[in-house]
């Protein structure tokens, strides 16, 4: 995790986040929401979210099937303020690759090592899946 | 008195050479509960599934064994050679139970798998 004053500025805690999520395994179709595994990173390692009032669920959609090139995957939403209040920080923060993309967060796990998976399974209890994904159904 | 046996052809037949009298009241109850033997099943498939896999498959080095039921869950994961990091989560039971414990602490590991399908024969 890179020093605070490295790091972008604070997300609103008003916003909601949009995460893709583009791995198989982290669905279970027949359960909502997705797996926690999805957000169960080692603590100093951010993941990617979009904001969605800059870029709405559309374009969401439209950057991880056209620009990430992962047509089949899903979209879920979650509430920045209460990720923060269970130890996940967003920062705006560009995404080195695709830096053309202003909406794009990090989101950090501020919490220890020894509580990754109940924050993480905290987070992905509170997610709403917002664009289904289509693994396995053709195209 | 407790007797073994099997079903073939939909008629129950006692192991070995066991007759009883004829009028004998008798209670059958399973060995094995079906879902004992599917959950068994799911395992031996995940461990094939995992056992296929090539060395640093993922180039993350770790490996884990999830299940759920409903909102019960358990996660098994290889977090070094040396330890399992797992969580045991049922809301319905305020269960968030997490921990780290050695690999070869085969009973402990047991005992969480035990306390998952616990879960699904009491529901």
């Amino acid at each position: 995790m890179p020093d605070v004053e490295m790091q972008g500025s604070p997300v609103d805690p008003g916003e909601s986040l949009l995460r893709a999520l583009d791995v198989p395994d982290w669905w279970d179709l027949s359960v909502d929401p997705p797996r926690a595994r999805s957000f169960a990173f080692k603590v100093n390692s951010p993941f990617s979210v979009n904001v969605a009032s800059m870029i709405g669920l559309e374009g969401a959609v439209r950057h991880m099937t056209e620009v990430l090139h992962c047509p089949n995957g899903g979209i879920v939403s979650f509430s920045c303020g209460r990720a923060r209040a269970v130890g996940y920080d967003a920062r705006h923060e560009l995404d080195p690759q695709y830096p053309e993309n202003r909406a794009h967060a990090n989101v950090y796990c501020c919490g220890s090592s020894s509580r990754r998976k109940r924050d993480a399974k905290a987070l992905a209890e509170m997610c709403a899946t917002v664009h289904r994904p289509r693994f396995g159904v053709e195209s | 008195m407790v007797y073994r046996g099997h079903v073939a052809n939909g008629i129950i037949q006692l192991d070995g050479s066991v007759v009883l009298p004829e009028g004998t009241v008798v209670r059958v109850e399973l060995a094995t509960e079906p879902r004992d033997e599917e959950f068994r099943a799911s395992i031996e498939d995940e461990l094939d599934r995992l056992a296929s896999l090539p060395s640093n498959w993922d180039h993350e080095g770790a490996l884990q064994l999830e299940w759920n039921f409903g909102r019960r869950s358990l996660e098994l994961e290889i977090e070094t050679p040396a330890t399992i990091h797992y969580l045991r989560w049922d809301p319905n039971e305020e269960v968030e139970d997490e921990d780290v414990f050695e690999i070869e602490d085969i009973p402990r590991a047991v005992h969480l798998i035990q306390w998952f399908v616990k879960g699904l024969v009491d529901a």
